[in-house]
This record gives structure tokens, sequence and C-alpha cells, in this order.
């Protein structure tokens, strides 16, 4: 009963909001071929200059022992402002691929759905990613990232090699028996 | 009856009257068939109701439940009509709904042969159930069709979209009362002759407004293409994700 009322209501929702939505102007439907709708990430080497300036240690490291503490705060703060910055361009970027690729899919005749579902599941991933990147820039800034990253990391690796000794205990107390 | 009662009664066909007269003043009467037949029906059957309500009310039950299921089938013309306004350019986008709703059909009517097996249906509940279950079957359709509109972009125009909306939000309020009326039987029935009315008539003002003036779908360049394109496309849009995420993970890995 409750998911039928469920369904009810979400049903309800989905198209109040699509008639409150207005209609799109007739330059957002026609299909944009421009540079930013088709935009590559090539150029991988200036987005690896681009990430190493923004995440990297090395600017902090000679800043840290030399300057005021509140050129440090400033120096961290714009540093969080710039990350910020390029996730945000990355993530348009993505999403311009995403809207030139449902601009033309939806008029092929040959449109695959298990394709489809894996380019949207690949997005999603995407999205989740960023969302992550932007919760752990937002908690820990920029600088410190990578070293947060690189503890979590480690602590997985320690659990994982836990359960293994606790699984092989196990199997061998069980052959005992 | 009481005021309240009646007055939504006597709105219904006369909103549906206002509805159909301007749908032959603007012209748009010819080209939605299957909507403008189900608004006559519904005009018909509400007249025909009200007759029977004060000339044999003793009848008016049965009457009422099979009139019901008459339009619930021409409902479902109405439900293809705003497919055909929406998907009909799009003939990808077309095929996968189809694909998608034949799956859902064929789950429900599983479900519902399941539970008929198990005896679950009560004859006094038959009718209410048939319907309800009808309803979610709709319901189902124009939520794949929402989800398809809404993920690919598709621009819906506002007749369409007038149609779309107002038809959608009296088949789910249909569902919450016909499954509160299935679940609760009597202690409802008050509530239920006092809501679904209600849900109808705002229904009607949302097809009032929306179609008030001819407003076709807008065209939009869907010239055809080379259909091997479409599995490069896919690739391609791929590719260029993964490339994103890859940059991502490089700013959390030295």
């Amino acid at each position: 009963m409750l998911i039928l009322i469920a369904l009810g209501i979400l049903l309800i929702a989905v198209l109040a909001r699509m008639l409150w939505q207005s209609e799109p102007k007739a330059k957002d439907l026609q299909l944009d071929c421009s540079r930013e709708a088709t935009a590559r990430f090539h150029c991988l080497q200036e987005h690896d200059r681009i990430v190493e300036r923004i995440f990297g240690d090395e600017d902090w490291n000679f800043l840290r022992h030399r300057v005021p503490s509140e050129i440090r705060r400033s120096f961290l703060k714009q540093r969080r402002e710039m990350a910020f910055c390029w996730l945000t361009l990355i993530r348009v970027k993505a999403k311009g691929v995403m809207h030139h690729h449902l601009a033309y899919a939806r008029s092929f005749q040959s449109l695959e759905p298990v394709l489809e579902c894996k380019v949207a599941i690949n997005y999603l991933a995407f999205q989740l990613s960023c969302a992550l990147l932007a919760g752990l820039l937002w908690l820990r800034g920029p600088v410190a990232l990578r070293g947060t990253v690189v503890r979590a990391h480690e602590l997985c690796e320690r659990l994982r090699a836990l359960t293994e000794v606790r699984w092989d205990q196990t199997l061998a107390a069980r052959q005992r028996s | 009856m009481n005021f309240y009662a009646l007055s939504l009664w006597l709105i219904g066909p006369l909103l549906e009257a206002l509805i159909l007269a301007r749908g032959i003043q603007t012209g748009w009467f010819p080209k939605y068939r299957a909507f403008s037949a189900y608004v006559c029906c519904v005009l018909i059957q509400d007249l025909l109701f009200l007759g029977v309500y004060f000339l044999r009310f003793n009848d008016y039950g049965w009457i009422y439940w099979w009139g019901e299921l008459f339009s619930v089938a021409f409902g479902i013309g109405v439900t293809w009509e705003i497919f055909g306004l929406i998907l009909g350019p799009y003939s990808g986008a077309g095929r996968m709904a189809r694909n998608v709703l034949g799956v859902v059909i064929v789950m429900t009517f599983s479900a519902n042969l399941a539970a008929a097996w198990s005896s679950q249906l009560l004859p006094s509940g038959t009718v209410v159930e048939l319907e309800r279950n009808l309803r979610v079957m709709q319901a189902l359709s124009l939520l794949v069709l929402a989800a398809l509109a809404t993920y690919y972009r598709i621009p819906i125009g506002r007749n369409a979209k007038g149609m779309f909306g107002g038809y959608g939000i009296f088949i789910g309020t249909s569902v919450i009362t016909l499954t509160l009326r299935s679940s609760l039987g009597e202690s409802f029935q008050r509530a239920w002759v006092s809501a679904q009315p209600l849900c109808y008539v705002l229904t009607l003002v949302i097809w009032s407004a929306f179609l008030w003036k001819y407003e076709p779908v807008p065209a939009v360049d869907v010239r055809p293409r080379i259909e091997e394109d479409y599995r490069l496309l896919a690739l391609i849009t791929k590719k260029r994700v993964l490339q994103a995420r890859a940059i991502l993970g490089k700013a959390t890995r030295p």
C-alpha cells in the first residue's frame, strides 16, 4: 500500500515541477556544436601541471616556516578557492560533453539502452567523485588532501591485512576441528 | 448531497465544455484526437452520471464503476497521444521507452496474476482494485516518459506539457485515493467522495490554462544521421568522462 502511495506522490511531484518550469528558449534547443559543447580533455599535460600546482605541497612547504600565520592562512584560503574553481571547470566541461551526447543520441534510431545505461552510470560515478572531492576539499583543503587520502589508503590496507589474518586463522581452526 | 459536492460535480462538465470549445476555436481539437475524444467521453459520462444520480439513484453505484473503467480505457489513448507528441520526433528515445514499458507491463501483469491466483482480491473490492491496478500501470508509464524527457532534455511544448501534467497529476491522485479506498474500505468513503472530484477539477483547471491556445511541440533539428555514428558517439562520450575522472584522481594521488 505504501509503495503505491509513494508512486502516486512521486508522479505528482515530478509533474508539478515540470509544469512549474518555464519552457526552454529556442537557442537552447538547437544542438550546440561549439567548442565548449565538444570539449575534450586533451592537453592532459596542462591539467597535470595545474593539478600539481594546486594540490602539491611544494609551495606550502616553501611558505610554511618563512611567513607569518596570517599569510599562511591567506595562502590556504586562496588555494582552496582555486581548487574549487578548477573542480567547477572540470564539471562544466564534463556536463557539456554529456549534454552534447544526449542532444545527438536522442534522435538515433539505433539507440542502445545498455550502452546508454553504461554512459549514464559512468557520468554518475564522475559526479559522485566530484562531490566526494568537493567534500574533502572543504574539510581538509587542497594541500592536506593528498596526505589524508594516503593515510586513508594505508588504513584500508591495514584493515585488509588484519581481515586476511583473521580469515586464515578461522580456516585453520576449522580444518583442525 | 451537500452544496460542496454538488458544486464540484457541476464545475466538471462546465470546464470540460470550455476546454472543448477552446479546442474547436483555436484549432487543436482535430490535432489532439485521443485527448479530444477523452474529454468528450468524460463530458458525456458526467452528464449521464448526474442524470442517473437524481433519477435512478439505486443504479448509480454499478453504473459509476463501469463508467470509470470505460474512461480508463479512453485514458490509455490519452497516454498514447502524450507519448506520441513528446517522443514522436525522437525515434531512439521512443524505442527505449517502449522497451522499458514492455518490461513494466509484463511485471505488473505478473504481479496481478500472482495476486489473483492466491485469491488476494476480495469480491466486493474487485472493481476498485482493478481500476487501481490499471491506474498504477498508467502512472508507471508516465513516470518512464517523464524520466526520459528529463534525461534527454526533450522539448515538450505548452499544450503537451499541460496534457501530460494535468493527466499525470490526475493519475497520481487516483492511485493514492484508490489505494486508500481499497485498503481502508468504507471508512475512507467519505474522504474519497470529497477528494476525488477536487483532484479532477484541478486537472481540468490545468488543462484549461495550458490548452487555452494552440501551441504545438517546438520543432528541433533532427536531421537523419548515419546510424553507425551512434556507437562512436557513445564511446567518445564514455572516454571523455573517464578522462575527467582520471584528472580528478590525479588531484588525490601524488
